[in-house]
């Protein structure tokens, strides 16, 4: 179940990173010893979860870089606040994500909550759980194109009676294949 | 043309609402919270709100729910969410508040667009 969950989390932060950057060329892969930030990085993080699961989000960006993976959207943006736009625009796409976690639990009858997103130069991963490392479960992985590559840090924390069950859908999610559709860009009326 | 009150703490998100907006001939004024939206709301006209639910100091619910109790005699004003959640559950709350529209991002433009005209006629 944890594997399913990882998978999970890496492929919605992929999907989601197309669609917030309008760019279908991004593409995952594993952090080896060569990646290195070409420039400072910033951390956009989010905090999800309920009683039994505690989720946290860690994105590592240079401002440089998001501007060329979303080119797309900054396109003929001549503002002088353009950089302080590239760390709000990924402000949002953690809010996108893990609003993709909530609504895709919460549609199993799991009920997830999420914060408000994080920006910071400093938020690491070790500062959320106090240094517990009972039940946490963490990955790490690249989003990006070309030589613009963006890292990702999930960690999850399970308590201690923990119901695997509860989770199953994941499986189901993944093995078959089953889209997860959030309807992105439909409206309803009521 | 209707002027709308556009809501959400993404400077980015009220750029590209306020495009679309501005494009199709629509008057606009931005707010980042629902605090500062419902100061504005009370103190100007306005045909449309479109907000957004997750925001700092008041959601979007605690703004939604604050316009339909307001005695500005604009308290049945057509609200929109705009919003990244999109799970049954919180739809039913926005439904239950007096919300009209529900649309999850990123924004359609033709979808909004269309959506604002049905709403405000």
């Amino acid at each position: 179940m944890l594997e399913e969950l990882k998978t999970f989390n890496r492929t919605s932060s992929l999907e989601k990173l197309k669609t917030h950057c309008l760019n279908n060329n991004i593409n995952l892969k594993e952090v080896d010893d060569t990646f290195a930030p070409e420039a400072k990085q910033w951390k956009s993080a989010i905090l999800w979860g309920n009683d039994d699961i505690h989720g946290v989000i860690i994105v590592k960006f240079t401002t440089l870089g998001i501007l060329s993976l979303a080119s797309n959207v900054f396109h003929g943006t001549n503002d002088a606040n353009l950089f302080d736009h590239a760390r709000d625009f990924m402000k949002e796409y953690c809010n996108f994500y893990a609003g993709f976690i909530k609504g895709t639990f919460n549609n199993e009858n799991q009920d997830i909550k999420i914060s408000l997103p994080i920006m910071s130069e400093s938020f690491s991963i070790e500062s959320c759980f106090g240094g517990n490392s009972d039940n946490i479960i963490c990955d790490r992985w690249l989003l990006g194109e070309g030589i613009h590559y963006l890292e990702v840090e999930g960690l999850i924390k399970l308590s201690n009676d923990f119901d695997h069950g509860k989770f199953s859908f994941l499986r189901s999610i993944i093995q078959k294949e089953k889209k997860v559709d959030s309807k992105e860009g439909n409206i309803e009326f009521f | 043309m209707p002027k709308a009150l556009v809501v959400d703490d993404s400077i980015v998100i009220r750029k590209m609402v306020g495009k679309i907006l501005s494009e199709n001939g629509h008057e606009y004024v931005q707010a980042e919270n629902g605090q500062e939206a419902l100061e504005i709301f009370e103190s100007q006209d306005f045909n449309i709100v479109i907000t957004d639910i997750n925001m700092p100091i008041m959601n979007g619910f605690e703004l939604a729910s604050a316009i339909r109790k307001s005695s500005n005699g604009h308290s049945n004003i057509p609200i929109i969410v705009l919003s990244t959640e999109f799970s049954d559950e919180v739809k039913a709350e926005g439904k239950k508040i007096g919300v009209n529209a529900w649309m999850i991002k990123p924004c359609d433009e033709d979808k909004l667009v269309a959506a604002i005209s049905q709403l405000c006629n």
